[in-house]
């Protein structure tokens, strides 16, 4: 597949990717459509203030791990076309809730359960590897997830200009968020009539499912361990958030933190249930792969797109705060970092698969990354904006090159495992997301912007320590068994020709 | 004279089979075809059955040219690998054949559709040249053997 055969929208592989990148752009366009608007909110909303924004937006990415979970689930009962048109219709209402509610607990709620959307990400994925060859599926998921998280950049380049002069007045924001919700459920319907799970013929078969990731030895199970609690244990951070802020009673608090500590424990118990069994009888030495590199993997994805996440939420006032800009233009300029993902996302993923040696390009983007916040973090009024916009691209440009640099290591881990190895590091993502926007309810953004660099540089000193090159199939030989013993006849007729 | 060939089961892998056979037949040449199921580079695991399609579609092609071998009395062996096409030749050609010359086809990319199409196509291209993404160029970097590239017509 070549780059241009995005053109031939008349194959039926291009059309659903197409279909798909745009149910995708959507969700995103709703997922974020908070930040844009956020100071037009507080200017019309007189009890709101700055603190309960900041909560909102970790709220915006709390739930879509558990939802990620549930999601997986339906994806193996129901495939993806359904589980999308369902979940963009599903989640218009808590928009709708969230456009048109008037008390702080029922915009706390809507975006709690509006946080979920995030995990329609693995459900495109899904629905892309359906359609596409082998050969062709690093590109096809490449510009799937590039156009798709493009939804953030159009949300905040639109909304507020829609807000603002479209509706105007005191509720255009909420007509505007109303606006992408309705759109949202209209193209979720359109899409279940619209697609099919795969080329017409294709079985739906349903993956064996583990309920847990394999390990090669118990060092990595410790490990695992470790690096599965976080995935849900992040959660505890928001709620003692919210406890702190006074939106939950101590009690509530506490209900919270055990259904929390029960499903870590529940976590746990699978992988111990998955691997001691295993590893008891002893994993092959050609069967291994090391935990390292995930591990090395879930802190990349945490400091590059849990970053992105956290950065889209913050932009926008960011500028208008520094720079006192209006809504619109700020919007506008802080869509320039999310407008980079058209081409530095697919672009990533490119570049991993050309050069020969995947590690050092993960490596080059961490570090490009660390660069660039540092920089963004020096950022300040007296800085000519020209040049602030200049390093917010260069920025992201690195965040989302790292982001397709990072799927691009993926799947050659372990083949077999591939999909665990993507929905833990994918989580992690979003764990990344939860931690920079918890701190950022504490700190200005120029501190913010250093945490994040330093995020990105640990990132990149457990790479360098932890991951390794991939090596993929070095032990997998197959032999084709047929000429196999095609040539041993050949071998025994002619040695029988030499001898006579 | 032990001589590999990087086999995919395209015209160009053809026609290079052929060629090699016409150019050293003479030479009494054991020829090793050498074919490499990419991974597919997806991060979910629905893809399996059209990884194992194509895997199956390499086996018949290897079988394919095996029999031409066989036919033109020429003694082959062949090998089946997995992973990135790239690295995996140069892995067999250094670790496993150890072959007196390596032979494959280069690809062309002869661009089509429109100019968005053609430019977008050149573009990518000329990204894969700068960082020597294409097969051979990998190769003939890297390879320790004489490499012989035949150039598709």
């Amino acid at each position: 597949m070549k780059v241009a055969d995005v053109f031939h929208v008349k194959n039926p592989e291009v059309r659903a990717l197409h279909l798909t990148w745009i149910a995708f752009f959507i969700t995103f366009y709703v997922w974020f459509n908070m930040a844009p608007l956020a100071s037009s909110m507080l200017k019309s909303v007189d009890w709101l203030t700055a603190d309960d924004l900041r909560l909102f937006a970790i709220c915006n990415v709390a739930l879509t791990i558990p939802a990620r979970i549930i999601v997986g689930m339906a994806l193996d009962r129901f495939g993806p076309r359904r589980v999308f048109s369902v979940l963009m219709v599903l989640m218009s209402i808590p928009a709708l809730v969230f456009a048109f509610g008037n008390t702080m607990t029922q915009l706390l709620v809507s975006r709690l359960v509006l946080s979920s959307i995030g995990a329609s990400f693995v459900v495109g994925i899904h629905m892309t590897a359906m359609w596409f060859k082998p050969r062709d599926i690093g590109f096809a998921e490449g510009f799937y997830a590039g156009w798709g998280n493009f939804g953030s950049a159009a949300a905040a380049i639109t909304l507020p200009t829609i807000a603002l002069h479209m509706y105007g007045g005191e509720d255009g924001w909420r007509w505007a968020i109303a606006q992408s919700a309705i759109v949202m459920a209209a193209y979720g319907v359109y899409y279940w009539f619209a697609i099919t799970d795969g080329p017409v013929g294709t079985v739906h078969r349903k993956p064996r499912k583990a309920v847990a990731l394999e390990v090669s030895s118990w060092g990595d199970m410790i490990k695992l361990i470790l690096w599965t609690i976080p995935l849900v244990g992040v959660l505890g951070i928001l709620v003692w958030r919210i406890e702190n802020m006074g939106y939950l009673s101590a009690t509530g608090a506490a209900i919270c933190y055990a259904v929390i500590v029960a499903i870590v424990c529940y976590q746990i118990i699978q992988i111990l249930r998955v691997n001691i069994p295993l590893l008891k009888q002893g994993v092959p030495e050609d069967d291994k792969y090391p935990f390292n590199s995930v591990a090395a993997l879930n802190s990349t994805y945490f400091a590059n797109f849990g970053a992105e996440l956290a950065v889209v939420s913050m932009l926008p006032m960011f500028f208008e705060e520094t720079w006192s800009l209006s809504a619109t233009a700020a919007g506008l300029i802080a869509a320039s970092f999310a407008f980079v993902n058209l081409v530095a996302r697919p672009m990533g993923g490119l570049v991993s698969d050309r050069m020969g040696n995947r590690r050092f390009v993960m490596l080059s983007y961490m570090f490009g990354i660390s660069v660039g916040f540092a920089l963004m973090a020096l950022m300040n009024s007296s800085w000519p904006l020209i040049i602030a916009v200049g390093i917010t691209v260069f920025t992201s440009f690195f965040v989302q090159g790292a982001e397709g640099a990072t799927f691009g290591i993926i799947p050659s881990i372990k083949r077999r495992l591939t999909g665990q190895i993507s929905g833990m590091a994918g989580a992690y993502g979003n764990v990344g997301a939860v931690v920079y926007l918890t701190i950022f309810t504490f700190v200005t953004s120029t501190q913010f912007f250093y945490i994040i660099a330093g995020g990105a540089f640990i990132s990149w000193l457990l790479c360098m320590m932890w991951l390794k090159e991939p090596e993929s199939g070095f032990a997998d030989e197959y032999q084709v068994s047929s000429v196999d013993l095609q040539i041993e006849e050949e071998e025994r007729r002619r040695q029988a020709a030499a001898t006579t | 004279m032990k001589i590999m060939i990087a086999y995919d089961g395209s015209r160009n892998a053809r026609l290079a089979l052929a060629q090699t056979i016409t150019m050293f037949r003479d030479l009494k040449p054991v020829i090793t075809l050498v074919a490499v199921a990419e991974n597919p580079r997806d991060i979910t695991s629905v893809n399996e059955d059209m990884f194992q399609e194509e895997l199956n579609d390499l086996k018949r092609h290897i079988a394919e040219a095996m029999e031409v071998c066989e036919r033109e009395q020429i003694s082959a062996e062949n090998m089946l690998l997995e992973g990135d096409a790239r690295k995996m030749l140069l892995f067999a050609a250094e670790k496993k054949v150890h072959p007196d010359m390596l032979v494959i086809a280069r690809h062309s990319h002869e661009p089509d559709g429109g100019f968005i199409a053609r430019s977008l196509t050149y573009f990518v291209d000329e990204l894969d040249y700068m960082t020597f993404g294409s097969v051979s160029s990998f190769l003939a970097r890297r390879i320790q053997c004489p490499l012989l590239i035949l150039p598709s017509r």
